[in-house]
Parts: structure tokens; sequence; C-alpha cells
């Protein structure tokens, strides 16, 4: 989805931005019955994170973003209109920062968003959070978007002129 | 002169229990729910997303809900809406370059790479009235109207050109060199992108004003107007040269992240037009281009927004300016119907002391035209 660009000078910077460029994506995409439903499975067998400690630097917060456009898909600029965004900043113990913004206006995920973006930045729960949360959720949007290119993939025509009158 | 009047508490509570109790309806039909709204009145939900200005269909569902399916009233509740919360930032410019395409047409080009998908389109179908949904028991799709896909391209096919959707006018058109290319202000980083939101409205604009303007503009006038400029009311002879509709993402960069992230996707729908244009002293001749741009699923606005960007970049082109459609300063003070209906609805409130005011005055003016007169009659006796 996101256009990885290597805005930011070094190698390794630009690689640990479009992993987290990534999980944010994959994330914000998310509801929040998914979302709750892999944390639950999680901490079913995590019992360190059913209690995890963690501070809010920003609480959970909705506002607007304005979306812009460009004429033409590629010229001069625009504010198109505006979208529901909720973001949020957690911190935990180990002074790892998560952030969520994510489109519309739910607390609780922008939350749960936050918490899962700060965990995936620390050793000890990167790996196990990719695999349990982000690999799958994000195969399961891959799949929804395939399924829906083939359904509407049925709708592709094939429009011929036809030549009138005596010409042919 | 406007006087408040006071009074009336007790009526006009009661009005607004009328006003929910006709809003509910009988009590034996099933309340609406905002899912229902949100996935079965999709293009209400659409239009009061692009009018309001705000692209979230919960809100939109439920704002059509309250407003007892007046759109115009609807979009002035989000409106009001909006102006409640805090704007946290601006987004990158969308990519619709990138779009997940729910639907692709261009009625220029038969042969596109990328294909014409027609998707979920009204276009085709016979406008009669389909009387098996008067029940409600079950309206799902049924089985021999699942997709048939005999004859027609394999999926496969589809998904290797889907990566492949060029632009029709920046990509084919302009390869020959004959379209103008849309223009980028130099050092753009710098160039303010005028917020109408912010910034109250100034004449002339810029380009970019307008299609603020135009996006958040009432379907129907704006509509009216493309339909002008195609009848003859400035000469603007349009193609559609393609229309997109889909799924974009909507990318921000938050100064404390320092880089770009992905909040979600944004349905838009997306149409540029093909215009003739006669040329210049210094302009070989070449198709000129209108846009449209619309929140969530709307052909018609997108096209009409389209025609009417067109018309009124006359200036730009060095055309007189002989049409509505081409007078800036005439289509944007009038295509907001959340002022235009505030202007035009007002006029039902109490005017009581303002049409004392002009009855006292007619009276007077009547009096003294009946002394003017007994006078001249008793000087001519």
């Amino acid at each position: 989805m996101t256009d990885v660009s290597g805005q930011l000078g070094q190698k390794g910077q630009v690689h640990v931005n479009s992993e987290r460029q990534h999980w944010l994506s994959v994330l914000a995409r998310c509801t929040l019955h998914d979302l709750q439903h892999h944390w639950n499975e999680l901490t079913k067998s995590e019992a360190d994170l059913s209690n995890l400690p963690y501070r809010f630097l920003r609480k959970a917060e909705t506002g607007l973003v304005m979306v812009r456009g460009r004429a033409g898909g590629d010229g001069q600029q625009f504010n198109l209109g505006e979208v529901s965004v909720t973001r949020c900043t957690v911190c935990l113990d180990s002074d790892h920062i998560g952030y969520a913004y994510i489109r519309g206006r739910d607390h609780k995920k922008a939350e749960l968003v936050a918490v899962l973006d700060a965990l995936l930045q620390t050793n000890r729960w990167s790996q196990k959070i990719r695999d349990t949360f982000v690999a799958p959720l994000a195969s399961a949007q891959q799949k929804t978007r395939q399924n829906r290119k083939s359904q509407i993939a049925t709708s592709k025509v094939d429009f011929f002129t036809m030549v009138r009158g005596e010409d042919a | 002169m406007y006087v408040a009047v006071k009074g009336g508490e007790k009526a006009i509570k009661n009005a607004h229990r009328l006003l929910a109790e006709k809003r509910r309806g009988p009590k034996e039909i099933p309340e609406l729910s905002i899912a229902q709204i949100k996935e079965q009145l999709s293009l209400s939900v659409s239009r009061v997303m692009a009018e309001g200005s705000l692209f979230d269909e919960d809100l939109a569902a439920l704002a059509i809900k309250q407003a007892r399916g007046d759109l115009i009233e609807a979009i002035f509740l989000i409106r009001a809406y909006r102006t409640t919360l805090p704007r946290l930032a601006y987004s990158l410019p969308i990519r619709t370059d990138k779009m997940t395409v729910e639907r692709r047409v261009s009625a220029t080009y038969k042969d596109l790479p990328g294909g014409q998908i027609l998707g979920p389109t009204f276009d085709y179908t016979h406008r009669l009235l389909d009387f098996d949904l008067m029940e409600t028991d079950d309206d799902t799709p049924s089985e021999k109207e699942t997709p048939d896909t005999q004859g027609s391209q394999t999926e496969n096919d589809f998904q290797a050109s889907e990566t492949d959707m060029p632009r029709v006018l920046g990509g084919l058109l302009n390869n020959e060199g004959l379209i103008q290319a849309e223009k980028l202000p130099e050092n753009e980083d710098d160039h303010p992108v005028g917020d109408l939101t912010r910034e109250p409205l100034e004449f002339p604009v810029d380009r970019d004003q307008r299609l603020q303007n135009l996006a958040r503009g009432d379907e129907g006038f704006i509509l009216s107007l493309g339909y002008s400029t195609q009848r003859g009311y400035a000469r603007n002879h349009a193609f559609v040269g393609e229309i997109r509709l889909g799924t974009v993402a909507i990318e921000i960069q938050p100064p404390e992240l320092g880089f770009t992230i992905d909040i979600g996707d944004l349905e838009i729908t997306e149409c540029e037009t093909v215009n003739q244009f006669q040329g210049s002293k210094t302009e070989p001749p070449q198709f000129t281009r209108g846009y449209g741009l619309v929140f969530g699923q709307n052909e018609r606005k997108a096209i009409s927004m389209a025609l009417v960007d067109r018309a009124l970049r006359a200036k730009e082109m060095g055309e007189e300016i002989v049409a509505p459609a081409q007078d800036e300063e005439f289509v944007m003070s009038h295509s907001d119907n959340i002022q235009a209906t505030g202007f035009v609805e007002h006029i039902k409130l109490p005017h009581y002391v303002d049409f004392q005011a002009e009855l006292g005055l007619v009276r007077r003016m009547r009096e003294e035209q009946q002394d003017n007169h007994t006078q001249t009659q008793q000087a001519a006796e």
C-alpha cells in the first residue's frame, strides 16, 4: 500500500521505517473486533501481556485530516475534504513509544494499535507479534482484496464498434 | 435588519417532539440501523460525505437517519459536527493512479491497457422497477445471478493487466503531446494550497480553491452547470477520458514520526474530461482537460465537476467569459448548498419587526400619494 521512499538518510533507518510503515498500515486497516480477537489469543499464552503496564503520552483523540488531491491526478494540489482520524501515543516501561493514527473515531482501536506499535519495537515481543498479528492480518487483508478483484474482474468488457450500412 | 424574537419555548419543544416521532414513524415498523443505511443506501452516504466534506460513513449514515433522509439537512449536520473537531494534519496528495479499482471506463479509447471494468454501475440497466424488491424476506442476488464468467476475460488476464492501468489522459494522450500537461507550481513545497475552510473566499481565485469548492458543492447545482456547458453556454465539447472508482490509501507524515504512514483507505470517484481547444499563436491545437474528484461513489457529480472545472479555466485559456459556468464568482458563491439553504430558508423565520417596518413604509407612501392626489384635484378645481 504505502509507497516506501527512502526519505530518511540512513539506510538502516529506512529499513526499520519500511517495516514499521507496513505494520502500521496493516493495523490501521483492521477492525477493532479482529485486533481484540488476536490480542485475546495472544494474552492467553503470554501472561505478561495481559497486564502490560504503559502510560499515555497522548490519550486517544479524534480529529480531522484534510485530504489532498491533485488536478488531473498529477497536477496542482488542492484540498478535497476531510476525514475523521483518531490518534494515540503510549509509552511502555521500556521507554518504547507507540503511535497510532487510524481513519475513523475508534478510541479503543487507536489505543490497541499504539500499544502494538510499541511492542513491535521491542526485542522481546517483535517477532511474536509479527507472527501472531501482522502476518495473519496482512494475509487476510490481501485475500479480501484478491477476492474483490476477482469479483470485479467479471465485469470487464470489450466494447467493439459496429460498422454500419453498406460500407462493411 | 433582523430583530430577534423571544418566547415560544413550549411550542418549539413540542414541535421537536413531533419531529422525533415523525422520524421514527410507526412503532410496529422496525427501526433503521446505521449499518443498514451505510450498506444499503451507500450512494446517499457518499453524497453526504462529499458535500458534508467529511469522509466518515458511520457519521454520514447517522446524519441521514437523524435528518429523515433529507440529504441537505444531513450535510448540514455533518458540516456542523466537523467544526467541533481539531485539524490534525493535511494528507499527502492521494495517488489515484495507485487506486484499487472497482470500476474504470473510458469513452475515448475502446482498447485500454488494463481494460474497461464496469464494476457496480446503473449503466446499461433498463430502469424498470424491480418489484421483487418489494419483499424484504430475501433480496440477496439469487443463484442464477452469480457471476457469469463464460466467454469473458479470465481472472489471470485481469490480474496481470491490472498492475498496469495507466491514466488515459496523462499516460496515453500525453505521449503524443496532444493534450495539455497538468502544470505544477514551481517550488511546490513553498506554494500554499488554498483552503476554503480556513480562509474566506476572495476573488479572483486559483484552481485549487475552485476544485475544493466544486468537490463540496451541491450535486444538483454542479450537474445543471455542467449540463449548461454541454448545451452551448461555454463552448466546451467534452469527452470522458476516464472514470475511476475505487479506494486509495490516505497517507500523512506526522512530525513526531518523521516518515510517511498510511492510515487507512478512502473511497473515491475520479473523472477526467478531454475538451477541444483551438490553439493559439504560441500553442499548437491540442486537447485541454477538466478534472473531477469526489468522496465516495458519485459519478454524476465527478463528471459534472470536470465539466465545470474546464469551463472555469476560461480565463487561463484566454477564452471569452460569456456563460454562467465560466464565471468563478457566480459558480463559487452559489455552489454551497448549506449557505444556499441557510439564506433561502431563513426567510421563513420570524421577520415581524422587519415586515412591520415595510408595512408602515407602504402605508405612509400610500397616504402621501393620496394626499398629493387630493391636493392636485383641489388645485384643478
